[in-house]
């Protein structure tokens, strides 16, 4: 504020005191911002204090350093800044050897593109991506990624945290084979309990068939005739009954045939047993599965075929086999009353079989994904895991 | 009269049709196989000796199936004509059967089709059951 009585001379001296300060105090704040001063003075009313600025960094470094997780700050071009001790671990070098190597040379060929694109979308938000490392000693790491700038552009750093989820990937292998082995023991006792009622039921019937017939021949009343004759046809429904359920339980198509087989056989049975008419297209034959997967998809779809004769309110539905992007995949499709999914999956009750199909595709590595609204058809598709080497 | 050579492994069901081939066919059991095994083994045992004229063999058999002794049976014994008899109407097992050299493929459950079936084929004739002609 200018007194009415300073001098010209004096305002000036106040301005130039001012600029003094106020360039003082920018060259201050420019030397913490590239930290280049660790500490600074200040006049405080208890007296003079001096305040180190690592001081309250000392927490935050020993965080970084003693947890569980690789941490890892990359330049712009993927270089990497600094690493902790974890990271270090992970990959079995010293954190002074990987300064300024690449990040991207550290992790599985086969992925490293797809590294490269969450990196660039880092810039624009976070980013989490499972990735395979590849260790000093060519070992794979799988880790859970999770990739941000450090400021608002990719100049202030980027961070990587690295999580190393290989326990988590061993359990899952675990609980896959697990769940194979569990359908493999049901195909397995379905296949035995097919074979008891063919090899002896069904005999034994036919045999009781045969021992009637002969009674024909024997001079009886009428009335005989008659029961015998509704003997004999209550004996051939028996057959009838047990030759279905034992090819339900285990049908032949699948022990040697593919999978495509397998589904024109299943779309005769709907036909002949329900009057659906099943359309498969087979873009793609999808013969690698092995036996164990081939009837898993089978009763998967035989399931949901049946959901159609029994919910949909048409005649006609439509199973088709391909790939999608790369991915082996097979969908049920019609054009009947559609349901409202979430409400349906929602109510454990409704949606008990469709549930149940869900949960035994997931254990083996496969998603289930549900497209339906009332009045307009639904769409199942099953997504399959990669490649499993066929037996 | 004709010697029929009966191979199963299902006792009862042996039984039955044992009974039906003599007294509804007139035909003569020269014996009944339990297994492929032993059907060769005692086709080999009978040498000059050998009198069968048809061989009725069921699809489903302990180890070698029927389809495959079918097979074996017309490279040793060209002359003895096989006519496969089965509970499962499935058309591989009877796309297979034929293949493998069989005269016809008759089901369990229809006595007398299989009677007509043996006759058929000691005629010299191929014959399918009724049933499978329908199904196809």
């Amino acid at each position: 504020m200018v007194k009415r009585n300073q001098t010209q001379q004096d305002v000036q001296d106040e301005a130039d005191e001012l600029k003094n300060r106020l360039a003082e105090t920018e060259e201050t704040l420019r030397a913490i911002q590239e930290y280049m001063v660790d500490a600074f003075v200040v006049n405080r009313e208890n007296g003079i204090q001096v305040v180190t600025l690592n001081e309250s960094e000392i927490p935050y470094r020993m965080m970084v350093e003693l947890m569980n997780e690789g941490a890892v700050t990359l330049i712009p071009d993927g270089t990497i800044f600094y690493c902790n001790g974890r990271f270090g671990e992970m990959i079995q070098a010293d954190c002074e050897k990987l300064i300024g190597t690449s990040f991207q040379t550290l992790i599985v060929p086969e992925e490293q593109d797809l590294f490269v694109a969450s990196f660039q979308d880092a810039a624009s938000q976070g980013v989490r991506q499972e990735i395979t490392l590849q260790n000093a000693k060519g070992e794979r790491v799988p880790v859970q990624l999770s990739i941000y700038l450090l400021g608002p552009n990719k100049m202030s750093g980027i961070a990587v945290l690295a999580t190393d989820i290989s326990e988590r990937r061993q359990a899952e292998e675990k609980i896959r084979s697990l769940a194979a082995e569990l359908t493999r023991a049901e195909q397995d006792e379905r296949h035995r309990i097919s074979q008891v009622l063919h090899d002896d039921l069904q005999q034994r019937l036919f045999a009781v068939k045969a021992q009637l017939a002969f009674l024909k021949d024997v001079n009886l009343s009428a009335d005989t005739y008659r029961e015998l004759d509704q003997i004999q046809e209550s004996l051939s429904e028996s057959v009838a009954i047990t030759r279905n359920l034992s090819i339900d339980l285990s049908p032949i198509v699948l022990q040697g045939e593919g999978l495509a087989e397998a589904m024109t056989w299943l779309a005769f049975r709907m036909k002949e047993q329900y009057g659906l008419q099943v359309d498969l297209i087979a873009n793609d034959k999808l013969d690698h599965l092995d036996s164990h997967m081939r009837m898993l998809i089978f009763q998967s779809i035989r399931e949901l075929l049946f959901n159609v004769v029994k919910h949909a309110g048409v005649p006609h539905a439509q199973v088709t086999l391909e790939r999608v992007n790369g991915r082996p995949c097979i969908t049920v499709s019609d054009n009947g009353k559609g349901f409202d999914v979430e409400a349906v999956i929602g109510n454990s009750q409704a949606a008990h079989g469709l549930l149940i199909i869900q949960d035994r595709l997931h254990l083996l590595g496969c998603h289930m994904q549900l497209v339906s609204k009332p009045g307009e058809g639904t769409n199942i598709r099953i997504e399959l895991p990669a490649e499993r080497k066929s037996n | 009269m004709c010697s029929i050579l009966l191979v199963e492994d299902h006792k009862i069901m042996a039984e039955t049709l044992v009974h039906i081939l003599r007294t509804k066919g007139q035909f003569n059991v020269a014996d009944v196989a339990e297994s492929a095994e032993d059907a060769l083994e005692w086709l080999s045992e009978q040498q000059a000796d050998l009198q069968v004229d048809l061989a009725l063999v069921d699809v489903v058999l302990p180890r070698t199936s029927g389809i495959e002794l079918v097979s074996m049976i017309q490279q040793k014994y060209p002359g003895i004509p096989c006519l496969m008899i089965s509970g499962r109407s499935a058309g591989q097992y009877v796309k297979r059967s034929l293949a493998a050299g069989a005269r016809g493929y008759v089901l369990k459950d229809d006595f007398q089709d299989v009677v007509k079936g043996i006759r058929h084929v000691l005629e010299g004739g191929t014959y399918l059951s009724e049933q499978l002609n329908r199904e196809e």
